[in-house]
């Protein structure tokens, strides 16, 4: 299929979606990966991305409500909780949660089976929600896998990490790099919800099975108060396609500024053109400057989380 | 600006952290099931403190970033 870039000139046809071609990346290499390492948590990921990926190549050719879609979502974790308890010693993920500034693992089973419910669709749909301008999603994910590999590392360094989490973690940003390619500024193809949804699930994935939930929320805040300011102002959830009033105009030499509606959504990129116009670059810039310093902050914390725990 | 907000938004969640596990967590009072009511209650609390900052931290933002705007409207 092919859609208009509306944000550039002469308002190029863009081919959506990518996400296929991103799902086939991470679900075959991944396969492969558990061929030869027999490690569960990397099946994990695998169906996991390519579950919410269905979802997210259902909604690309018939969109989905904006209950039906975080519903429909729910399901993405299920594959990990059921590895982890119908396979024997599968060791998917540790439900000992670490956190920040507490030295003592919180030993959380049935609190842990609700996070990984609740959380993978949260994550997959904020990282949907973040997919508004060139690049922007696929760089986010980059960057924000960063402090993923650092906690890694770190949890590696106190002998506690889960390997196959390490092993499952370079296919995954091997395969959000060479779409970043396609998809940065100007883009030559979007990766559609599909293609969103099925990196957010993957991410959300890494994080439990790599143990660093707390630092992979820090790393994505920007996507997560995104939501999180959409979801407030607009107090139900909604498609992005079925908003009335737009958040930001298109002036005519293609910047973007917000506009004053008071009945429109309260987006970050909304927040960004607030005082003054930008170019789809700038935004993207903008966004991905801030989800560099939320990775930064991410790294932190997971400095907080594993220096407390080594001392 | 945004960057104090996300500085802001980080903060709440490594205080919330250490409040809840540090704090409400080990809390034995009664030494009974009255402990798992208080801890809920406290925990409870506590998200709605976060809630309200975060909006708090919304309408701040929108005063400040978007005021300018219906200047530029009109």
């Amino acid at each position: 299929m092919m859609v208009m870039d509306y944000h550039k000139e002469g308002k190029p046809q863009i081919p959506r979606p990518g996400g296929p071609a991103i799902i086939a990346a991470i679900v075959f290499s991944e396969l492969v990966l558990f061929v030869f390492t027999g490690g569960y948590a990397i099946l994990g990921l695998a169906v996991v991305t390519l579950l919410s990926g269905v979802i997210g190549i259902i909604d690309d050719l018939k969109t989905l409500g904006g209950v039906v879609k975080p519903a429909l979502l729910l399901i993405g974790g299920v594959p990990l909780v059921a590895l982890q308890y119908f396979v024997p010693n599968a060791m998917v993920y540790n439900h000992h949660l670490y956190l920040p500034l507490y030295r003592i693992p919180t030993n959380v089973p049935i609190i842990f089976i609700l996070l990984i419910i609740i959380a993978i669709p949260v994550v997959t749909n904020t990282v949907n929600t973040i997919d508004v301008l060139n690049g922007v999603v696929t760089g986010t994910i980059l960057i924000a896998s960063i402090p993923l590999g650092f906690g890694m590392i770190l949890r590696y360094l106190v002998g506690k990490e889960n390997p196959y989490a390490m092993v499952a973690f370079l296919p995954f940003v091997g395969a959000t790099l060479a779409f970043y390619y396609f998809h940065k500024f100007p883009s030559k193809i979007f990766p559609g919800d599909s293609g969103a949804m099925a990196l957010g699930a993957a991410y959300g994935t890494m994080a439990i099975i790599g143990g660093v939930e707390v630092v992979a929320v820090v790393a994505i805040l920007p996507a997560i108060m995104n939501s999180f300011f959409f979801l407030s102002s607009m107090k139900r959830f909604v498609e992005h396609r079925q908003i009335k009033s737009q958040p930001v105009e298109i002036l005519p030499d293609n910047k973007m500024l917000a506009t004053g509606d008071p009945q429109a959504p309260i987006t970050l990129m909304r927040l960004l053109v607030g005082t003054k116009a930008k170019s789809e670059k700038e935004i993207g810039r903008d966004i991905l400057v801030l989800t560099a310093y939320t990775a930064f902050l991410a790294c932190i914390t997971a400095i907080l989380t594993w220096a407390v725990t080594l001392a | 600006m945004l960057i104090g907000i996300f500085t802001a938004a980080w903060a709440l969640v490594l205080v919330g952290t250490v409040l809840i596990f540090e704090f409400i967590v080990p809390l034995n009072i009664f030494h009974s099931l009255l402990d798992g009511i208080v801890k809920g209650g406290l925990a409870a609390i506590l998200v709605l403190v976060w809630l309200f900052l975060f909006v708090e931290m919304r309408d701040f933002m929108v005063r400040s970033q978007l005021r300018l705007v219906k200047k530029v409207s009109a």
